[in-house]
């Protein structure tokens, strides 16, 4: 075997590790009842396969090779546990019909029995025993298939913290007890928030990154979105689920048009917007109508895919419709009231009614203090001042968000507007002497 | 950005907006002066006079965003 084969096989153990390893881990945790237990049995199958397919050759049914060896390798770690001898019982006939199902293909059983394990593994890895940290770190780990180092790389945070993290989720999870199930109805409306949450907070973390030279991390954007999609095929009569499938569809669709070739931040107004992703703006859609014809009262995630929607459907920016913005914003505010959607409805205020309405909105929540930390308040504010051709004010407030932000590119962009208005002052001076 | 309120009535949680993040007023492109816009424009004219015999039409320069102090 060449090096280049060996490249080629490596390539193809890490397509498949990442394709099947959450479903791998949901099989697996549903076998060994332990979540802590299934990472590590899927981690070893990986390891067999990253041994045995270089002299080998890459099996035909890659995944369903992972899931025998790992599921061999469960029943050993169960019968090393003698404990747990009801158990093998319980995994024997589980692999008898495993093993059924994987030699004679009935697809829509095999998805149905990996859509339950998946499901579970999602609502046991948001769990609300859990940290928000935590759920997110293990969502990413277990479910997207993210290594430990990927996700420290993803939030900027030193990968022995993450490490750390997951070890002590899977104990928490472990010490309480927490059964691998889906959440009884009753309360599967909350758990379901809680996951929820923790896709939304992975996604935004890749629409804007927080820290770092990179404005966005699509990578975070993709993995909460096939997660989202997966979610929405199993809980197809959950509302919400669907508003933030929709939601994600929609504002990743702008990620390719976002950043210019050197990776500069490119704003809504100056996106080409040909280089919007169609087929992500008809999944939103679709997802959005899939949510509404729910019937239900929309909820935050369902509105906020409304107001994304709007900018889809928009050809050119001017024919952005943004009184609707300001109506859809105005029951957001009234049904999660929150500083964060204050300044985005003092935003589309602005845009719909002109900058001083939208900035009496922005100046009430400088004078709330809430927000005293965030950089896109001084960010509106500056841009609302500058509108207005206060730009002595409005230079000193992109000055403060680009201290604010700990992220380089927007700290940049910020740098640049502020040296913009210092421009328009000066040639404002000089236009006052020429007149 | 995540901070829950102490009593726990308000809970600040950052998300993908786009009005906040990716608005911001746009530079078309940057006309220092007056001067500069009205001779743009007529040149714009003329081109359209000198290339179309016939020709009769009348151009406006809008005020984008500033105080563009264009009359």
């Amino acid at each position: 075997m060449t090096l280049d084969d060996d490249e080629a096989t490596r390539a193809a153990i890490e397509a498949v590790r990442r394709i099947v390893s959450p479903r791998l881990i949901a099989g697996l945790a549903r076998i060994a009842a332990d979540v802590g237990a299934a990472g590590e049995l899927a981690q070893d199958a990986l390891v067999i396969a990253l041994e045995a397919w270089p002299v080998r050759g890459v099996p035909d049914g890659p995944g369903a090779w992972l899931m025998a060896t790992a599921e061999r390798r469960a029943i050993d770690l169960i019968r090393r546990r003698a404990r747990y001898e009801h158990k093998l019982r319980e995994a024997g006939r589980d692999m008898q019909t495993q093993s059924q199902t994987f030699g004679e293909p009935d697809a829509g059983q095999v998805d149905d029995q990996i859509g339950e394990d998946v499901l579970r593994l999602i609502f046991i890895a948001c769990h609300p025993l859990l940290s928000t940290e935590a759920r997110t770190a293990l969502t990413l780990k277990l479910l997207a298939g993210l290594t430990t180092e990927e996700i420290a790389r993803a939030f900027l945070v030193p990968e022995p913290t993450i490490a750390q993290r997951i070890v002590r989720a899977k104990r928490t999870l472990s010490d309480a007890h927490v059964p691998f199930e889906i959440p009884r109805r009753e309360e599967l409306r909350g758990r379901l928030a809680s996951v929820l949450e923790v896709l939304y907070l992975v996604f935004n973390e890749g629409y804007s990154a927080t820290r770092g030279e990179d404005w966005m991390r699509p990578a975070l954007c993709e993995e909460a979105l096939r997660l989202g999609r997966i979610l929405a095929e199993l809980a197809p009569s959950e509302a919400e689920v669907h508003g933030l499938v929709a939601l994600m569809e929609i504002q990743a669709s702008r990620l390719r048009a976002r950043v210019g070739v050197n990776g500069e931040p490119v704003l809504l107004m100056d996106q080409n917007r040909s280089l919007w992703d169609r087929i992500l703006i008809h999944r939103g859609l679709i997802a959005l109508g899939r949510g509404q014809a729910l019937g239900e009262k929309r909820g935050p995630y369902l509105l906020q895919a409304a107001i994304a929607a709007c900018h889809a459907r928009a050809a050119t920016a001017g024919d952005t419709d943004w009184v609707y913005i300001t109506a859809l914003y105005d029951e957001l505010a009234r049904l999660t009231p929150s500083p964060v959607v204050e300044l985005n409805r003092a935003v589309a205020v602005a845009m719909a009614y002109g900058p001083s309405a939208g900035l009496e909105l922005a100046d009430r929540l400088q004078a709330d203090g809430t927000l005293r930390s965030y950089h896109l308040l001084p960010s509106v504010r500056g841009d609302l001042l500058s509108k207005l051709g206060r730009y002595e004010e409005a230079r000193a407030e992109f000055e403060r968000a680009a201290q604010l932000t700990q992220n380089a590119r927007e700290s940049r962009l910020l740098r640049d507007r502020a040296a913009a208005c210092t421009n328009q002052e000066t040639s404002n001076v000089v236009h006052a002497a020429d007149s | 950005m995540d901070h829950a309120l102490t009593g726990g009535k308000v809970t600040v949680t950052d998300g993908p907006f786009t009005e906040s993040k990716e608005l911001g007023s746009y530079t078309l492109y940057e006309v220092r002066s007056k001067e500069q816009a009205i001779e743009w424009a007529s040149h714009f004219m003329k081109l359209h006079r000198d290339l179309w015999p016939g020709w009769e039409g009348q151009t406006d320069i809008p005020q984008v965003m500033g105080q563009l102090d264009v009359g």
